[in-house]
């Protein structure tokens, strides 16, 4: 009898049981977005600070690369309370319901030809699933607001609620254009059309322009992040959280500008396909990583716009901008196979 | 829409909830809470809050709702054509989305979309 576990038993073990491989899989992208949130939030810091001629986190750590730690561990040690007019259920489920969703997302991504091959194929409408999860945060937002109990927090949900519902029918008509390129809806087969074709960035500029501006409004970031405001306004719908509940919050805001990152880069940047023989999960995380860099950079370089300035952008330019793209990108897209640009 | 694929988000959700959850009740197990009134208040810039929180807010965020539900419905019709634009009749979505581009202009037209 052979009782022996071998490493081989374990992965057949694995590959059998449909519950332990799809866990599996999360834990990978979870390690995945962890490491990609520490990155993304040091450079939020330093390459922002540097910007500005500041010197960022020096203290901790060669270059304050272990201030990020220290922080999370000062979270950790804070003693757990919530306010006396806040609905307490509802006030303590919403981070944990935000960083769920957020984490949900990443769900559609396609890290990497092996990671693709564990997800069923069924799974086509990945898109769909991505910004399914996406289009829940004005829900929670309005939730967080409301019970925490305080006239701003109520207010700033309110705000962000408004800017995420506007700037959302762009965002979708935007990439639907991608969808019209690739003709799938699944991320994997829009970056395998884009191995044989220009990149849809090319392809597609006008709706590449519309998605990364709907994208950073989407994001709450920089020049649209006036729901938080931290120079004028205290912080918006998460005023009254503390401890690992702000924590949580937090991550989850860097989660989704993970997932955004990744999915604006499968879809126009080409994904895991570069000219170089570099993995294609490195690859994908530099291009995400570098998305990221230049949102922190428009952070930096922008100042914040005005609510209404933001809202007529959205419903005024962007909105019809991308419906009238959307319509003609068939003809782009019949253009570029006559000519050979798209498969 | 096969089982499998249900359980690849449930395991997503999952893990992201217990996460979460961990996350919330780690502290509570060397923290102790002390609550006095100030730190149970509301944050109103370091004043004594004034009323209730349950305050009336503008009409302007229902509007902006209703016109964000009724333009997704057309998004979201606009959905299959776009991925088989080389099988269906173009007709419906290309009239559906000259239509809600009519009701952008209306709306910006009468004011609606104003901040005021």
């Amino acid at each position: 009898m052979n009782t022996q576990i071998t490493l081989t038993g374990i992965i057949v073990f694995i590959e059998r049981n449909v519950y332990l491989r799809f866990l599996l899989v999360a834990i990978v992208a979870f390690i995945i977005v962890s490491i990609g949130s520490l990155i993304e939030l040091y450079i939020e810091r330093k390459f922002w600070a540097r910007i500005m001629s500041r010197y960022g986190p020096t203290e901790v750590g060669k270059f304050g690369t272990l201030q990020l730690i220290a922080d999370a561990v000062k979270f950790l040690v804070k003693e757990d309370f919530s306010p006396a007019a806040a609905d307490k259920t509802i006030y303590n489920l919403v981070p944990v319901f935000s960083v769920t969703v957020s984490f949900a997302s990443l769900l559609a991504i396609p890290f990497d030809y092996t990671v693709a091959s564990l997800f069923p194929s069924s799974l086509d409408p990945s898109l769909l699933v991505a910004f399914g999860f996406f289009a829940l945060e004005p829900l929670i937002v309005l939730f967080g607001g409301w019970a925490a109990g305080g006239k701003y927090t109520l207010i700033g949900g309110f705000r962000s609620a408004a800017q995420l519902i506007s700037y959302e029918i762009p965002l979708v008509l935007s990439f639907l254009s991608v969808v019209v390129l690739a003709q799938s809806l699944n991320l994997f087969q829009i970056i395998q059309t884009q191995a044989h074709s220009w990149p849809f960035a090319v392809l597609a500029f006008p709706a590449f322009i519309t998605f990364t501006v709907a994208l950073l409004a989407e994001l709450e970031r920089t020049p649209f992040d006036l729901t938080e405001a931290d120079t004028e306004l205290v912080s918006g719908w998460n005023t009254e959280y503390g401890g690992t509940k702000f924590l949580l919050v937090y991550l989850s805001e860097y989660i989704r500008a993970f997932a955004g990152s990744a999915i604006l880069v499968s879809l126009f940047l080409g994904g895991w396909l570069g000219p170089a023989p570099i993995p294609p999960l490195i690859w994908l995380f530099l291009k995400t990583i570098i998305v990221f860099t230049v949102l922190v950079w428009i952070r930096a370089a922008y100042p914040r716009v005005r609510i209404d300035q933001m809202l007529a952008l959205g419903w005024r330019i962007l909105i019809p901008v991308s419906a009238v793209w959307l319509i003609l990108t068939p003809f782009v897209a019949h253009v570029a196979m006559m000519h050979g640009a798209l498969a | 829409m096969a089982f499998v694929e249900n359980i690849a988000i449930l395991m997503f959700l999952f893990l992201g909830g217990a996460l979460g959850f961990a996350a919330e009740f780690i502290p509570r197990l060397f923290t102790k809470p002390r609550p006095t009134p100030e730190k149970l208040a509301p944050f109103e810039s370091g004043e004594d809050p004034v009323g209730t929180a349950r305050i009336r807010f503008r009409i302007q965020y229902y509007i902006y709702a209703v016109a964000f539900v009724a333009f997704d419905i057309v998004v979201a019709l606009a959905i299959p054509w776009a991925v088989g634009w080389g099988y269906v009749y173009w007709t419906p979505i290309i009239l559906l989305l000259a239509v809600m581009l009519a009701v952008v202009g209306y709306y910006s037209a009468k004011g609606d979309l104003e901040w005021i």
